[in-house]
């Protein structure tokens, strides 16, 4: 799915933490992502988005924040 | 007589200064280098100012064989001519800011004479409370040869890149650097004493970055202590404890920071410190009531970076104005501008277990279209 907008950052990864409310109380990321990424992060982890939160936000495509939110989604209650 | 005076101008500073001046308090700050501090003028802005033209070379090597063959060279006296046009100014357009909002700057090192008034140079100023907020500096290992070692300050000021460094030390100070100096052309070794680099962030993408690191050719030499540095014609010699001697043009210390507290006058006063720096409650108060800690001079569980040294800086104002909650950080976000970046908030992956919680791997990097479902099911690790 992301492959092309990856920019050919093939190692480019991220390791998300959930708790047993499956809520997001951290990550770890590794890539040209990275720093962007992790900052659109901060309010899933201070404001505890639900899985529908992010569901229902529309967030422009292709970037990469806009397709790593609604991916980490379904690891969210 | 002040209302508040802050011992430092950095980060940890201005923004709470500006808040109370806005408020109507007469407020100086008190800066013995450049105003603004660390991150404006030795830090942060000038290294992400120096890491540009590194950070497109390495997404240009993404294309190697799909479309870009060449590497560009970094011209470094130019890029460093463009550093000091950017960063230069900076300290003298914040000074310029802050005077508008009339907040006073006295030049000089602060020393505390009693708990109301300091010493500047001989001039004796009073407040009715104080900010300590003189950050850290870098710390000089105690070894023979020190004096051949430089620090971030020096490499951030660098007019010719050399052509082989060794930095002492793996930290994200040091990573950094390396990943620069190595695009701009120099043959870098990084001399650590732990087995790891990148401490404080997820261990595995710390070996990534390693790997990557030395994929291109950077050398990394772990679990040895720095027993010495010696100067070898017009070159230097880092000896470690075990035997290996690596010789290099330049030599650079990035073993860590240690708070500003000398000359401080903590000990007159009886200001409580250890060596992670000034002990505060949870309301930045210092054992004497009216003086208060911010930034990285704090002896703190959070990274000490300028967003929480704002964060700090910002609540001391608060409470120094009413403000009766304790401070509560939220979730503090990190970033290692390493090639490739790395960065971390919350939760570190392997401390998630012993917190009842589970960690999810994304292969971002290596997920295609219609298979993405697949590799993203939850899979705990
Ligand atoms: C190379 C480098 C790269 C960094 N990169 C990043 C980054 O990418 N992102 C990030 O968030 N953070 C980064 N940091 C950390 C960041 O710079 C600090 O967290 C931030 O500057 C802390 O602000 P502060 O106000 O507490 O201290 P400082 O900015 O250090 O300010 C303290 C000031 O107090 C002055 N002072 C000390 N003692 C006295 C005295 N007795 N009298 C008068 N003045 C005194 C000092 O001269 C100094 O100007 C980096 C730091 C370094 C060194």
């Amino acid at each position: 799915m992301m492959r092309f907008q990856a920019q050919n950052d093939v190692h480019a990864a991220l390791k998300i933490v959930v708790n047993e409310q499956r809520q997001l109380v951290g990550a770890a990321l590794i890539g040209d992502f990275a720093p962007e990424v992790v900052n659109a992060l901060v309010p899933v982890i201070n404001d505890k988005y639900s899985a529908a939160k992010l569901a229902n936000t529309i967030y422009a495509f292709p970037t990469h924040s806009g397709i790593v939110l609604p991916l980490i989604a379904k690891f969210l209650a | 007589m002040y209302d508040v005076i802050f011992i430092g101008s950095g980060h940890a500073a201005w923004h709470g200064a500006q808040i109370l001046a806005k408020a109507g308090q007469k407020v100086a700050l008190v800066e013995a280098n450049k105003v603004a501090g660390t991150c404006t003028n030795f830090g942060c802005n000038a290294k992400i100012l120096l890491d540009g033209p590194a950070e497109i070379i390495h997404h240009l090597q993404h294309y190697h064989g799909i479309g870009i063959e060449d590497t560009p060279a970094i011209v470094w006296p130019a890029l460093m001519n463009y550093k000091h046009q950017v960063i230069d100014p900076l300290s003298d357009g914040l000074a310029k800011m802050l005077a508008v909002d009339g907040i006073e700057i006295i030049a000089g090192h602060a020393s505390f004479v009693d708990p109301h008034t300091i010493n500047v140079d001989g001039t004796q100023y009073q407040a009715d409370k104080f900010v300590i907020a003189t950050g850290q500096k870098p710390a000089k290992l105690p070894i023979p040869g020190q004096e051949f070692t430089h620090d971030s300050t020096d490499f951030l000021d660098l007019p010719d890149m050399p052509k082989s460094i060794v930095f002492i030390g793996a930290g994200y100070i040091a990573m950094e650097f390396a990943a620069i100096a190595q695009a701009a052309g120099s043959h870098v070794t990084l001399v650590e004493y732990g087995a790891t680099a990148l401490n404080g962030f997820d261990a595995e993408y710390g070996q990534r970055v390693v790997r990557e690191m030395q994929d291109r050719g950077i050398e990394f030499v772990f679990s040895n202590a720095v027993a010495s540095v010696s100067q070898a014609s017009d070159q230097f010699v880092v000896n470690t404890a075990n035997g290996q001697r690596i010789t290099a043009d330049y030599v650079m210390d990035s073993t860590g920071r240690v708070a500003n507290i000398d000359g401080l006058g903590l000990d007159t006063i009886g200001v409580d410190y250890n060596r992670q720096g000034v002990l505060v409650n949870e309301f930045l108060q210092t054992n004497i009531a009216n003086i208060y800690a911010s930034g990285d001079v704090i002896d703190k569980p959070i990274a000490r970076l300028t967003p929480t040294a704002t964060f700090e800086s910002n609540y001391v104002a608060s409470v120094l104005l009413g403000n009766d909650q304790p401070i509560a950080y939220p979730a503090v976000p990190t970033v290692a501008f390493t090639l490739p970046r790395v960065a971390q908030i919350g939760l570190l992956p392997q401390e998630a277990e012993l917190q009842n919680c589970k960690v999810y791997k994304i292969p971002y990097g290596k997920m295609m279209r219609f298979q993405a479902q697949n590799d993203a099911l939850p899979s705990p690790k």
